[in-house]
């Protein structure tokens, strides 16, 4: 009788703490009910787990841009233990053995994690540069579902994963409710939204949760971020602080990272001067030509060239680029050093898992003296 | 049309004909020149043009490399788009007809839609950065030539204009919808720099390709002041035109391929540029009631050019670094200057002597 009561009120208590959860309006009393049982998430923003016996109760803030509600999970490890409370919640049977992943973004998490074998299908799997997946591809162990922002269905039903991990830019939730109506579970990854190249490599555990990796996934990330923090620091250490600029034209527009951009906060963090700082925006700006020279005309190092290979091809593109100093001193880098053969470009997938990589490359080309012996990696400079 | 008072107001037309409107255009380069995302002052604005120095080094550079070639563009670009349409509404005898009726912009987006989108289901040599200007202006030449060429193979089949006009229309829907396949298989970036090329560029010629647009340009013109009596003919009906001993189908040919040498040419280099082609006609009639295609002519020309270096002014959103798409300017002049001559005119077909 008494373990029935106390049954009772800590089913009461997770109604509360789920409706509260599910509740919009009350948003902000969700952060402070949930309590944080994984509170080794450091620099992750968009998502937190709560640990319960049999299963996970996982939640994805903000599963899209803007997105109002947050998108909940339940990761069920053993059968039949989920509570009448929660069963709105989309129940996912893990450790998952078979996922469909849509983003090139999510596959160097399961490359870290060892489970890439788990993936069975991908959109559009010549984008990814992963030496793993593409073996697979080879071997036909990962089925090819079309094109990225068209899923063929009937395909993926054929194919009947455990779980697609997917990702939607608009909110756009037509495609997932195909897959949901089909009884195909599905998770809305959003990664992207971190706001620092350490948040949104921790999404590693996110993924981990799936695999019940989520060990691993902390021991990986720890040693990221400890490289990450250390060449930081080394950076910040100099006094040298080199101006930099960023971007390509495109017809009549310099299009530049804005100065809240993924590409501004690592300049920052390799102690460059980005000439474009001061900028408000996330994504990038569209400049005149005229605006850039005359800001720039003298900067030190141009770094993210698009994916041109030489000095030479820029200037038969444009001459006015000659004018520019960094580019007299073959000073200009891109991260087109991994760009496989089919078009990928490892640099917008593994990059997201390593920001360590991506922070020291761009230390050793600005501060050269501080990593000797660090051969690049995602970046490379111009050819004459 | 040889009484006193005819020709009075003819010799009126002349005169504005061949001093204002020039000097209006000059005006309106030299301001195009002077405002930009970087100010610089008018004295040293002077000095430069003339050759000499500004007060900082990087300003030489901006004004002869980044201004000097993008108004002329704009010159060059405004004048042949205002003469095609002209010559498209006095084809067709249609107020809406303007350069791009034949289908042309379309090709010519078929074209850069291969190059940009379809690259890598060539097989992966072309990466959208390695598109150099050349490639496109070739890869859009060749796509409105192509599609120019089936519109030819059908002109010469048929003997209405109009019906001319409907196939024309068809080819663009066709190639509309190759497009729209291409995009939809289109990954983000390949997508993007297709885009940025519809929002038409005047700013992206080098000396060089200018040496070369302007060569196509000219001799487009050349073409089209040829002409000139055919044109008057036509507006007057085709049967008229027969009466006079004009050779109907020889002229539309011609008339096309004048229009297709120009408007083609603009799109390869500078992208597809909006409404200019189907406004300035109008506007340059509103100011000068004349429907001779002698005075018509070089008034339309001069219009076109003052109207592009006027938009591509405000693209430039003096003293922000931050410029507007040219396309979105000239629709957004063009569509009220259209509405306007509407509401004034009430019948613009007045226009066409028909």
């Amino acid at each position: 009788m008494k373990s029935k009561i106390l049954h009772q009120i800590f089913f009461f208590s997770l109604l509360i703490i789920v409706s509260g959860c599910l509740d919009q309006a009350n948003r902000n009393a969700t952060l402070k009910l949930s309590v944080d049982m994984n509170s080794n998430i450091k620099h992750a923003v968009g998502f937190s787990v709560q640990y319960f016996p049999g299963f996970k109760l996982v939640e994805v803030k903000e599963p899209y841009k803007d997105a109002k509600e947050s998108a909940f999970y339940l990761l069920q490890s053993t059968p039949g233990s989920i509570p009448d409370s929660l069963i709105e919640i989309p129940v996912i049977k893990i450790p998952v053995a078979e996922i469909v992943c849509t983003s090139t973004t999510h596959i160097p998490f399961l490359d870290l994690l060892e489970v890439t074998n788990t993936l069975t299908g991908f959109p559009s799997g010549n984008y990814i540069s992963s030496p793993v997946v593409r073996n697979m591809i080879e071997n036909d162990k990962v089925v090819e579902l079309g094109v990225d922002n068209a899923l063929n269905i009937e395909l993926l039903l054929d194919l009947n994963p455990e779980l697609v991990m997917g990702y939607s830019l608009t909110g756009n939730m037509n495609l997932f409710n195909q897959i949901e109506y089909a009884g195909i579970p599905f998770v809305l990854n959003a990664e992207y939204l971190e706001e620092t190249p350490l948040g949104r490599a921790e999404w590693i555990k996110f993924v981990a949760l799936f695999f019940n990796k989520e060990k691993k996934a902390d021991s990986i990330f720890d040693r990221i971020e400890n490289k990450y923090m250390e060449t930081l620091e080394a950076a910040q250490n100099t006094n040298f602080k080199p101006t930099v600029i960023s971007g390509i034209v495109y017809g009549d527009f310099w299009y530049m990272p804005g100065g809240n951009s993924w590409a501004a906060k690592y300049f920052k963090d390799a102690n460059a001067d980005f000439l474009w700082k001061d900028n408000s925006s996330e994504g990038s700006i569209e400049l005149s030509f005229e605006s850039v020279y005359d800001k720039a005309y003298d900067v030190e190092y141009w770094i993210g060239a698009a994916d041109f290979r030489s000095i030479k091809s820029l200037i038969s593109i444009d001459p006015r680029y000659s004018q520019f100093e960094a580019l007299q001193n073959n000073n200009v880098y891109t991260y087109n050093k991994r760009v496989i053969k089919q078009g990928g470009n490892d640099f917008f997938e593994q990059g997201i898992a390593r920001p360590d990589i991506v922070l020291q490359d761009l230390v050793k080309i600005l501060h050269p003296e501080i990593l000797s012996g660090y051969e690049l990696y995602f970046y490379r400079k111009l050819d004459p | 049309m040889f009484t006193g008072e005819a020709s009075l107001t003819r010799s009126k037309l002349k005169v504005r004909l061949f001093l204002l409107f020039p000097l209006l255009v000059l005006i309106l380069f030299l301001l195009n020149i002077s405002l930009g995302s970087v100010h610089i002052p008018l004295s040293d604005l002077i000095n430069i043009t003339l050759g000499g120095q500004g007060d900082k080094s990087t300003w030489v550079n901006i004004v002869w490399q980044f201004r000097i070639p993008k108004a002329l563009t704009a010159v060059l670009a405004g004048f042949g788009l205002a003469l095609s349409g002209l010559q498209m509404q006095t084809l067709f005898r249609n107020p809406l007809a303007g350069p791009f009726v034949l289908g042309i912009t379309s090709g010519a987006s078929l074209g850069v839609a291969t190059l940009v989108m379809a690259g890598s289901l060539i097989g992966g040599l072309i990466n959208y950065s390695g598109v150099s200007s050349w490639l496109l202006v070739l890869a859009a030449s060749g796509g409105a030539f192509f599609v120019f060429s089936l519109v030819m193979l059908v002109s010469t089949k048929i003997k209405d204009s109009m019906t001319l006009l409907v196939a024309g229309l068809m080819f663009g829907s066709a190639t509309g919808a190759i497009v729209g396949i291409m995009q939809f298989f289109a990954s983000a970036e390949q997508l993007q720099l297709y885009l940025i090329w519809t929002f038409g560029s005047l700013g992206g010629l080098t000396w060089e390709e200018l040496k070369v647009f302007s060569i196509v340009i000219i001799v487009g013109l050349a073409l089209v002041i040829t002409l000139m009596k055919p044109r008057n003919a036509l507006l007057l009906g085709e049967e008229y035109a027969q009466s006079m001993g004009i050779p109907i189908k020889k002229s539309r040919i011609f008339i096309i391929i004048s229009t297709s040498l120009l408007a083609g040419s603009i799109t390869a280099f500078c992208g597809p540029i909006a409404f200019v082609g189907i406004a300035v006609p109008h506007l340059t009639r509103l100011m000068i009631n004349t429907s001779d295609h002698k005075i018509l002519l070089p008034a339309v020309g001069l219009t076109g050019a003052a109207l592009l270096l006027i938009c591509d002014t405000i693209a430039q959103l003096p003293g922000s670094q931050y410029i507007l798409p040219i396309n979105a300017v000239t629709s957004l002049v063009g569509a009220p200057v259209i509405i306007w001559i509407i509401l004034k005119r009430k019948n613009i077909s007045k226009s066409f002597a028909g």
